[in-house]
């Protein structure tokens, strides 16, 4: 009988076991989590998502669109003047946030002054998608010792205004910016570099902009030349 | 069993319409007249696949919004980079400016997967996608829904105290071409609507410090704090010009007839009038009085030499 009441017991947690780890296997992770795909849109809310042109991380808030209260935001990027920011790595889920439904503007934060907002009405049970102009651009600095790490400033078309700064990185490095046209400027006195380069965004389009050394000298050997004309 | 199918359909066919209602990229319509004369009426429209126009009001910068827009004409030539454009505003207002339109500029080889310049308004029409590059544009009439009401555009008017204690009456106030003041909370951005704000107190940052705390006290007594740049360091790459106009054209506006400009560094305190306040206003501005002797002429004077 003891022997009886014992086997039902082990049982009993073997299955209290089994059920816990399927349990556990079946759970979706929140958000940011590490679930596969997306998890479903929670009851009594509705799904907003970024489109953003293949750029999988802003920073941006929503605000509720008759209080103006902030009710949810993101800050993963640094910001570009960071010597320290860099791209983080792959990210395959567009951002998105859960709300009640209603209407909210979101703005997302560029590298530049200028923000980009967007009015949307978030509907339950539903995902709505938020187009974002925005795009990005590369600045790739090398000297006689390969990438480094230089400021550079960021003007509108005309350079009247200058509407951001930025710091080259020795990583992959993208800047974001609405879609537009701009002109970025390197100016290093110490070595009389003075570049002014056009920048084109374009949403869902990179642009890299690769500032070189001077021409090397000529080895032995070879032909003495010009250098080739830098892009 | 018939009506319930019925009913279903019905059902369907409004959820559709909502959920395309709600993905509709852009809710602009718009008659765009081309040097030619042809007339396109096109729907969903953009410049750039953007809502808003960069133009330039008295060489400065600002971004004015399409649905604020009642008609857009360019009053240049095909092959300038930079037009003449006359605005008239959904509230009757009238504004010259300038507009860079590109010209026969192309695109620099460093672009990626860019074959054509980026300057160009662009739509739907009945026929497909639409676009026109904005140099061929001699006139654009917006279309908005007979009825909507545009959206409000005040005029703000202020006082504001300088750090050595001078105060101006300005008209019109802008931050950076904008009605809106940028800020900080920690290392992120928001921003302030200068519409909903009865004042802006600016505490003091040391000597060289690139930012300045700031409480702002909204009309309804909310209180946000926050830090803005108030940065004098020149930038290298900086051109005399935009650096004179980052570090003293932060705040403009008008006072009496003449231009005013102010930069962030020097602002003490902004307080804002409300329309209904303003006859109260002009009877009881003896009472802050800390600096009362800066009169209108003063002011004047002082505005355009900031």
């Amino acid at each position: 009988m003891a022997s009886k009441i014992e086997y039902t017991q082990v049982r009993k947690w073997f299955l209290v076991g089994i059920a816990a780890v399927v349990a556990g296997c079946a759970t979706t992770g929140g958000s940011g989590g590490g679930g596969y795909g997306l998890p479903p849109i929670p009851e009594g809310k509705g799904r907003l998502m970024l489109e953003t042109g293949g750029i999988n991380e802003v920073n941006y808030y929503v605000l509720d669109g008759e209080t103006g209260e902030e009710v949810h935001s993101e800050s993963p990027r640094m910001a570009a003047s960071s010597p320290i920011g860099y791209e983080t790595g792959y990210r395959s889920l567009p951002q998105f946030v859960d709300l009640d439904p209603g209407r909210y503007t979101i703005v997302v934060n560029t590298d530049i002054d200028d923000s980009v907002e967007k009015e949307v009405d978030v509907l339950m049970g539903q995902e709505m998608y938020a187009t974002i102009p925005i795009g990005r651009f590369q600045v790739i600095f090398s000297d006689a010792q390969g990438r480094s790490q230089v400021p550079f400033l960021i003007f509108d078309y005309n350079l009247r205004t200058m509407l951001g700064r930025g710091m080259t990185s020795t990583e992959v490095r993208y800047f974001i910016m609405p879609v537009g046209e701009y002109k970025v400027r390197i100016e290093n006195s110490p070595t009389g570099l003075d570049e002014i380069r056009p920048v084109q965004i374009s949403m869902g389009q990179t642009q890299n902009i690769l500032i070189g050394p001077p021409p090397s000298p000529a080895q032995p050997g070879e032909s003495g030349g010009e250098g080739d004309a830098q892009p | 069993m018939k009506r319930k199918g019925l009913w279903g359909g019905i059902a369907l066919c409004a959820a559709l319409w909502v959920s395309a209602s709600g993905a509709a990229t852009s809710p602009l319509k718009a008659t765009v007249i081309d040097r030619y004369g042809n007339q396109h009426q096109v729907d969903k429209f953009t410049f750039q696949g953007r809502q808003d126009l960069e133009i330039y009001v008295q060489g400065q910068r600002r971004l004015v919004e399409l649905v604020k827009v009642d008609r857009l004409r360019f009053e240049g030539e095909r092959s300038d980079e930079e037009q003449r454009v006359v605005l008239v505003f959904r509230n009757g207002v009238q504004e010259a400016a300038l507009m860079v339109t590109g010209g026969s500029a192309s695109p620099h080889q460093d672009a990626v997967g860019g074959g054509s310049s980026g300057r160009r308004f662009s739509g739907v029409t009945e026929l497909g996608p639409f676009f026109i590059l904005a140099s061929d544009v001699q006139e654009i009439v917006l279309r908005h829904p007979v009825g909507e009401k545009p959206p409000e555009e005040k005029i703000l008017k202020a006082t504001i105290i300088t750090m050595d204690g001078r105060r101006f009456e300005v008209e019109n106030l802008r931050y950076h071409g904008k009605q809106r003041l940028d800020f900080f909370r920690g290392r992120n951005k928001r921003f302030i609507p200068l519409d909903k704000v009865a004042r802006i107190d600016f505490e003091d940052g040391g000597t060289g410090d690139e930012f300045r705390p700031i409480t702002a006290t909204y009309w309804s007594g909310k209180t946000v704090m926050g830090t803005v740049e108030a940065s004098l360091v020149r930038l290298s790459g900086e051109t005399d010009k935009s650096y004179f106009e980052r570090v003293n054209r932060a705040f403009t506006g008008v006072v009496g007839s003449s231009p005013f400009a102010i930069g962030m560094h020097d602002v003490k305190h902004i307080r804002f009038r409300q329309d209904k306040d303003e006859e109260s206003a002009e009877g009881g501005a003896d009472d802050t009085a800390d600096s009362a002797s800066d009169s209108a002429d003063d002011d004047a004077g002082a505005g355009d030499s900031q």
